[in-house]
């Protein structure tokens, strides 16, 4: 699958339905197993960063990282470094506000790094 | 023939009384806009007065009177179905007295219509059993 | 507005269009009507402070009868959401005739607007452009948490009238994504928040022309244009791309990617 097929719409659900973090894997820019799906993710996620930041959410909750197939190591390192971002900046407002208070039951929180 | 004009009116919803216009396009309603310089909404409409024009065209707009016959609907003339009205309803009243019956009418119908009706059910009808859809 | 209003007597005289697409003034209220003949003209009013979706109504009408060529008043904001339904293939460009109009000086200062004259006008003077973003600095200022409070405060008083969407230009999906319950959950008031909005906001960020009929359309007072003109700067800044400009100029968002645009850095 391709990180192109990744609809904007979605993380955003994400978002909405109580994540404390988004994180977006594609292959190298150049190197998409599609052609050229991960140009407008790119695109995408910055858009989507600018917007987050203007409603009040941490920009930095939302990750795009360029990880090709063989980079296992890469995947590991990236993973934990955002979890660690993650669990410093706390639950997310929207997660605290959102009526739906459900959605506090269907994410679990983010477990502290040891 | 390719014609559009837009057409002055008064949302027939609730009882705010937004200013609308509706779209006529080549005859027909075609969709529905808020009119900008109305006093009470000033240009903006909720969405019952959005999708005020829908019911117009609906498929389940009677067109003619139906009388149930051997259960099932047929349709009659304003004649057999009037008739048929009054005879059973006085029939009702001679059995069971005019109290039995009851009335309700609607917001949708104008005050002279609503005026007409109560009048009808307290002197021909003779009951004062008669209610209005905005009390339910 | 002599001059403009002799211009569509000709064209309707010459038959170079069918209709032209305007305001008409009925029982005292300017609303919109397509005249169809000279006559009905001196019937066409400008007005300032009323104003209608009428390139929206110019996509109804052509959909319907896509061989007529049909005029259209336009002011700038107009013309910039035709140039950008054109690129959409909402309207044939051959079927249509732009008539320019220009705005006030005050009409300007009031829509904050950054071009409020048309490519082409018959008379009239242009007014002095608006570039004024204090609006997103206010909101920008704020730190994050107020930031939130304020927006969920905002979006909170929705009713889900629809109305932003309804009125604006750069919607015209046939499915709306406002309308999918498995982007967003039906039933409930307000809607869920801010997704609501930042579905809308995401899906016309290359194609929002800052015309301001969504903030006007609100019941309930929403800053809705607010959110779309950060959109609109985050896409200028990131793309250098402004929607309603260039008629051959794609969006940014509308195709995958062929390295033209230098991609925002990834990672943090």
């Amino acid at each position: 699958m391709c990180s192109g097929r990744v609809s904007p719409h979605f993380i955003l659900k994400a978002f909405q339905e109580g994540a404390d973090g988004v994180f977006v894997a594609g292959c190298h820019i150049g190197s998409c197993h599609y052609g050229k799906g991960n140009y407008i993710t790119a695109k995408r996620v910055a858009v989507i960063k600018d917007l987050l930041g203007f409603i009040g959410i941490s920009p930095k909750r939302l990750r795009l990282e360029w990880i090709a197939t063989s980079e296992s190591n890469k995947f590991a390192n990236a993973v934990s470094d955002f979890t660690r971002e993650i669990t410093q900046l706390g639950p997310s407002s929207l997660r605290k506000a959102s009526p739906e208070r459900k959605a506090g039951k269907t994410m679990e929180p983010i477990a502290s790094q040891p | 023939m390719l014609s559009y004009e837009t057409v002055l009116t008064t949302c027939i919803y609730c009882g705010c009384g937004c200013g609308l216009l509706l779209e006529v396009l080549d005859g027909e309603v075609a969709g529905t806009l808020p009119q900008k310089d109305h006093p009470v909404n000033q240009g903006a409409l909720c969405i019952k007065g959005w999708n005020a024009h829908e019911f117009i065209y609906d498929q389940g707009r009677l067109k003619q009177p139906l009388l149930r016959r051997d259960g099932l609907l047929k349709k009659a003339s304003w004649e057999e179905a009037l008739n048929q009205v009054a005879s059973r309803l006085t029939k009702i009243k001679e059995e069971y007295g005019p109290n039995s019956i009851a009335g309700l009418t609607s917001a949708k119908c104008t005050n002279e219509e609503n005026y007409l009706f109560q009048k009808w059910m307290r002197t021909i009808v003779g009951t004062n059993n008669v209610d209005h859809c905005a009390r339910l | 507005m002599e001059k403009t209003r002799e211009k569509m007597v000709r064209l309707l005289e010459e038959r170079a269009v069918f209709g032209i697409l305007g305001l008409r003034l009925s029982s005292g209220h300017p609303i919109p009507y397509l005249f169809d003949n000279p006559v009905s003209l001196k019937d066409w009013v400008v007005d300032e402070t009323n104003r209608y979706p009428l390139t929206k109504i110019l996509v109804q009408i052509s959909k319907k009868h896509p061989n007529e060529v049909i005029g259209i008043v336009v002011r700038g904001c107009e013309e910039r959401s035709l140039i950008e339904l054109f690129k959409n293939h909402q309207l044939d460009s051959e079927k249509v005739k732009p008539i320019g109009i220009v705005c006030s000086e005050a009409l300007g200062k009031r829509c904050r607007c950054d071009r409020p004259y048309p490519s082409q006008a018959e008379e009239g003077e242009m007014a002095k452009p608006t570039e004024d973003l204090s609006d997103i600095a206010e909101v920008e200022s704020l730190p994050e948490e107020e930031r939130f409070q304020y927006w969920m405060k905002k979006f909170g008083m929705c009713i889900k009238c629809y109305g932003c969407r309804n009125v604006c230009p750069a919607c015209f999906c046939p499915t709306c994504t406002l309308e999918d319950p498995s982007l967003i959950k039906p039933g409930g008031m307000p809607p869920e928040i801010p997704l609501f909005h930042l579905h809308k906001a995401f899906h016309m960020a290359d194609r929002c022309i800052d015309c301001g009929l969504c903030e006007a359309v609100c019941p309930m007072g929403i800053p809705v244009r607010k959110l779309y003109r950060k959109v609109r700067k985050s896409v200028k800044d990131l793309f250098h791309y402004i929607p309603g400009e260039d008629k051959d100029l794609k969006g940014p968002l509308e195709f995958l990617g062929d390295g033209t645009y230098e991609l925002p850095e990834t990672g943090r």
